[in-house]
């Protein structure tokens, strides 16, 4: 009886002091700071190359730690790039001082674009000059040009109490057949051959399409339709009373792209939701970050 | 060829006839707890000198076949007296035995008793934890759980603090089936995981089998839990009870008729949201509204077990338990009220029907009719009541998911002589999947409208048929052989299996054994989850045309050997492969209106390890100790760009330590101790800038600022340990036995990781300028050391 009444007693006091503690509020803190995962140094590369509209951007930047303020401004990386078409062994090589024909950090167009060859492959390599950085390389394609057979605009009129209106645009075109082919539509308003004419808010409720990871985009794949013709369907909330012409943007991009694209558009929808799946950005770029894109850009008269 | 079948089958007769040898007759029964006429599953009946014995089944029915002449029996169960039975055979003998609970600590066989003898059995990756064993292990917030004490066998691990799913070798919760007398659970968690719906007090027996299935299991890739409520006293009125920090129970138990009809009923409830409820109606009030807060959830079970005569028995089972979280307020004294309603409800109800017959002393059957339910029913609404001109408006949501069976079965026991043990059956299950559907609802001036968007139900058909065989081939080797075979028909699509199962042992002495087993299994139902904590929202969808059923094979090494009279010990290796496994596509989730379909997709994982359990069954001190060594991935076509990784609880190192001390006849004392690697889980390691052409031909780029996610599942938590304590003290009073239980859950306050979180930590100077900003990840931990005391009672 006496060994029961003291392990009865023992316990009791046990859980006094449990109670006791739990007014420690240090004790019972729960949260805890603990190392983020170290950063791999990786290269940024995005490259564009138009070929169609002879228009060459090659960027080059690094990674960051998470949390670091985030800038636009071109980082001063000092790279060597290698382009080397692989199927006739032929290479050029630029640094930041070099502006053609590959234009370093800079987005210029009516550059002589002869060195790009529609039917051959590419291997790019950015050497990062300080060795801080692994050397990064892609190896790429241009895309098949599909051909536009019609546009048919349709002025819808106003959709919306705030006075927004609606156009839409069917255009049918052929898919290139026996491969896998990807697109990045959009509509320009107010084009100008002369000067940069940006893309206008286009969407479209085709089941092979989605969104770009900009809004003023349409992806598409030719899953449901390979090698067949195709009427797709675009609106905007735009009109064109004011008689301001429209353009189709057609961009033929590899499925690289439409992976890059399709990923960074799904992690910046869903990386902060709960209820959600992470998200990982696709690159095609091997020991880096971003993507080089090489695509084709018709620019179409559509009303 | 006609002869060439007659031949054969005349073989195949021979092998389960014994017409060759001496006459041979049959004595079958049951074997039952002398005080509660409760039928003793796995109990041991053999000869003497032979050693050929037999086992009762799920149901108490035992049947053993001996050549005539007298025999010496024994009867042997975990906790009872052994009983030795002197009988001269005849004729076929119907008898039923009745066993007296042992008393002496030294007899209760205490701990998860593996197998009765660990080294004889032919099944092998089995276990069977008493549940009385189960009462005595330190539980949290001092509710007793059958899950959680599973989670402490080796290759059982929970996903996180506090959850009680199960994740058995490398599986996910969906792929175990669970069954309550028969009848499948699809939710097994109150609480968002916190506690399990069963309710111990109703338990009477529970089976864990992680591997080397019998083909009588079938429809899920990874472990069978096959958990049996009581039947009910049939000698007289008992009841059980407790009163907890978090839920209070009462459990009813007696004959309607004597020796013929009993019943169980037994009920749960939580009841913070009872004893918070006036406070929380003081504060609506202080605000001007009328309101109520509050969560809860509650059980029931209830069983009746019926004696028709001899060759006859009927059961009836039933469970309910939901969850619910409800808040309503509506503003008062005013003219013009605004009102809020939110109820988020989910719960199961299952229920069967059981009828045994003896149609021979060898050929027992059972036919069982079964319904399962779980639903997750969720509305939210809003409105303003104008008390003026009596009129509401209102503007609601709700969402519904959830599945339902309706099963029909019918199992044989056939028993032609002690060498083999067939078990054959057939069943028949209808699913209806509700996917999700949201109902819209509003009723205003301006416009009024009542619609159902979403996620069409599905109707499939599910058969099962099976045949299986214990044979004992000669004394040192015995196999479990069998098939099954298994089809699905969704939508005019149908799908067939046919799953080989081996198993077998063989005695390299008395006391040790090698055992192996190889099984295939397929699955037909999947469970769309995040790899977070188990959420009631997680949705039970069908294999469809375009949703493969998922498959799996497991061959499995095993060492069992009996150390002392007191200690045993099992080594496993487990390797397993499954495919066809489901997850959510990257950004997809939940309360989506698109075809789930579109949100998942489907790839293969691998799981391997080594199990070592070492348990002590008797004795004052008793415990194991279990550690499982093992490696499980994933890889999917569509996630982490088709690389293979960890899944996310890939437990490179899981142990668990157990002891129970009976320090008296009135106190025992209990600990245990676990330790895991910590869960994968992504986090991103940078951040960068990309930019995009939006222009045609100019210079004018989009920038994007994306994080670099170096690989799914790419970083570690920090490795996860705690400790537990309870201390029981047991008291015989005049009417009734009481027993205070108390103790503590993570003894020694260790911050356990739950999930991570990102901040911006800020260094401001003193005129409140920012002088330094630096990115800290923080870990969050669920509960500190939490205390608990609970009272239960018996009589």
């Amino acid at each position: 009886m006496n060994t029961n009444n003291n392990f009865f007693l023992t316990a009791v006091c046990a859980l006094a002091f449990a109670f006791c503690l739990s007014s420690c509020e240090d004790f019972f803190e729960t949260q805890i700071d603990i190392d983020p995962p170290e950063v791999v140094p990786k290269l940024v590369v995005n490259t564009f190359i138009n070929l169609e509209q002879d228009s060459v951007g090659f960027f080059i930047r690094t990674n960051e730690p998470l949390g670091s303020e985030t800038s636009t401004s071109l980082t001063n990386i000092e790279a060597e790039i290698t382009i080397e078409n692989v199927s006739d062994n032929v290479t050029i090589t630029a640094d930041k001082n070099t502006q053609s024909p590959i234009p370093y950090n800079y987005l210029n167009s009516n550059i002589n674009t002869d060195f790009f060859n529609a039917d051959d492959e590419y291997l790019f390599t950015v050497r990062d000059l300080s060795g801080d950085y692994p050397t990064a390389s892609a190896q790429v394609r241009f895309p098949s040009k599909s051909t536009i057979k019609n546009i048919e605009y349709k002025y819808e009129g106003g959709i919306r109490e705030d006075g927004d209106e609606a156009s839409s645009f069917k255009i049918t075109f052929d898919d290139p057949v026996d491969e896998k082919n990807f697109y990045e539509i959009g509509i320009i308003r107010d084009y100008d051959p002369n000067r940069p004419s940006s893309y206008d808010f286009a969407s479209s409720i085709d089941i092979a399409a989605s969104k770009g990871f900009i809004n003023d985009f349409v992806l598409l794949t030719d899953e449901s339709f390979n090698g067949e013709e195709k009427t797709i369907e675009l609106k905007t909330f735009r009109n064109s009373v004011d008689n301001i012409p429209f353009h189709i943007g057609w961009r033929n991009v590899t499925e690289d792209y439409f992976k890059y694209s399709k990923t960074l558009r799904a992690q910046d929808d869903f990386g902060d939701n709960p209820f959600s799946s992470i998200v990982q950005v696709f690159t095609n770029v091997e020991n880096g970050l971003g993507i080089v894109s090489l695509y084709q850009e018709q620019i179409l008269p559509a009303n | 060829m006609i002869r060439l079948y007659a031949i054969a089958f005349t073989l195949i007769l021979c092998c389960y006839s014994d017409s060759f040898s001496q006459r041979s007759y049959t004595i079958n029964g049951y074997i039952q707890d002398i005080t509660s006429g409760e039928k003793l599953i796995s109990a041991n009946i053999y000869n003497a000198k032979t050693y050929e014995g037999t086992v009762t089944n799920v149901y108490g029915f035992y049947s053993i076949t001996l050549p005539s002449g007298d025999h010496e029996l024994n009867i042997s169960f975990i906790g009872y007296e052994p009983q030795i039975m002197y009988i001269d055979l005849q004729k076929d003998t119907s008898i039923t035995i009745e066993l007296s609970p042992a008393v002496s600590l030294a007899e209760i066989e205490i701990v998860a008793a593996a197998e009765k003898n660990i080294a004889e059995e032919s099944q092998m990756s089995t276990m069977e934890v008493p549940i009385e064993q189960i009462k005595k292990i330190p539980a949290f917030l001092g509710e007793t759980d059958v899950l959680k004490a599973l989670q402490l066998l080796p290759g059982v691990q929970s996903g996180g603090e506090g959850q009680s799913g199960l994740y058995v070798r490398g599986g996910s919760p969906d792929q175990n089936l669970i069954l309550l007398d028969g009848t499948p659970v699809y939710n097994v968690s109150h609480l968002f995981g916190f506690f399990s719906v069963f309710n111990s007090d109703v338990i009477k027996d529970v089976k864990l089998i992680k591997g080397g299935y019998p083909a009588r299991y079938g429809g899920r890739l990874s472990s069978v839990l096959d958990i049996n409520m009581k039947e009910g006293n049939m000698k007289e009125i008992h009841g059980a009870g407790s009163i907890g920090l978090v839920a209070s129970k009462l459990t009813l138990e007696g004959p309607i008729v004597k020796d013929k009809t009993s019943f169980i009923i037994s009920g749960r409830r939580t009841y913070i949201d009872l004893l918070a409820r006036p406070f929380l109606k003081k504060e609506f009030e202080n605000e001007g509204e009328d309101g109520n807060l509050g969560y809860y959830f509650y059980d029931v079970n209830a069983k009746v077990n019926h004696i028709i005569g001899d060759k006859d028995r009927i059961f009836l089972s039933f469970y309910a338990g939901d969850d619910r979280f409800y808040f309503n307020s509506k503003e008062i004294d005013t003219a013009v009220r605004d009102f809020t309603e939110s109820n988020i409800g989910w719960g199961n109800i299952t229920s069967a029907i059981r009828w045994n017959h003896i149609w021979t002393p060898k050929l027992f059957s059972n036919f069982t009719l079964t319904y399962s339910n779980y639903d997750l029913d969720t509305k939210v609404g809003y409105g303003t009541e104008n008390t003026i001109t009596d009129f509401t408006e209102e503007i609601s949501v709700g969402y519904l998911s959830g599945i339902n069976d309706y099963a029909a079965k019918i199992d044989f026991d056939w028993v032609p002589n002690p060498n083999h043990f067939v078990k054959f059956g057939i069943s028949g299950i209808q699913h209806k999947f509700k996917p999700g559907t949201f109902d819209l609802f509003q009723l205003s001036e301006d416009e009024n409208f009542e619609l159902t968007l979403g996620q069409e139900n599905i109707i499939t058909q599910e058969i099962d048929v099976y045949i299986e065989d214990d044979y004992k081939i000669n004394d040192k080797l015995k196999i479990n052989a069998g098939l099954h075979g298994s089809g699905f028909i969704v939508k005019g699509k149908s799908y067939l299996s046919l799953q080989p199962r081996l198993s077998g042992r063989y005695l390299l002495s008395d006391g040790s054994s090698i055992k192996a087993s190889f099984a295939t299994m397929r699955q037909f139902v999947h469970l769309l989850a995040f790899e977070g904590i188990g959420l009631p929202t997680d949705l039970w969808v069908p294999t469809t045309e375009r949703v493969k059923p998922q498959d799996s094979w497991q061959v499995a090494l095993g060492y069992a050997f009996k150390i002392s009279k007191h200690y045993d010990l099992t080594i496993e290796a487990y390797y397993r492969e499954m495919s066809n496994l489901v997850a959510y596509k990257e950004g997809s989730g939940l309360f989506e209106l698109n075809d789930w379909q579109e949100r998942v997709t489907q790839g293969n994982g691998t799981s391997k390890g080594i199990e070592i359990f070492l348990q002590k069954k008797k004795g004052r001190f008793s415990g194991w100790l279990g550690y499982t060594l093992s490696f499980t991935d994933r890889q999917f076509d569509d996630l982490n760009f088709g690389e293979s990784f960890p899944y996310k609880y890939d437990r490179r190192h899981d142990l668990s330590v157990v002891a129970i001390y009976e320090i008296g006849p009135r106190i025992n004392l209990s600990a245990s101790w676990v330790y895991g690697t910590g869960n994968a889980v992504t986090l991103a390691n940078s951040q960068y800038v990309t930019l995009h052409p939006s222009s045609s031909t100019g210079n004018f780029l989009r920038p994007s600022f994306p994080q670099d996610v170096l690989a799914r599942n790419n970083y570690r938590m920090r490795s996860y340990h705690r400790g537990d304590i309870s201390i029981n003290f047991v008291k015989q009073k005049k009417k009734h036995k009481r027993t205070w239980s108390i103790g503590a859950y993570n003894i020694y306050n260790n911050k356990n990781p739950f999930y991570i979180t990102s901040d911006t930590e800020t260094t401001y100077d003193s005129s409140g300028n920012i002088i330094e900003e630096n990115f800290v990840l923080n870990q969050q931990s669920l509960f500190p050391i939490i205390p608990f005391v609970n009272y239960s009672f018996e009589f």
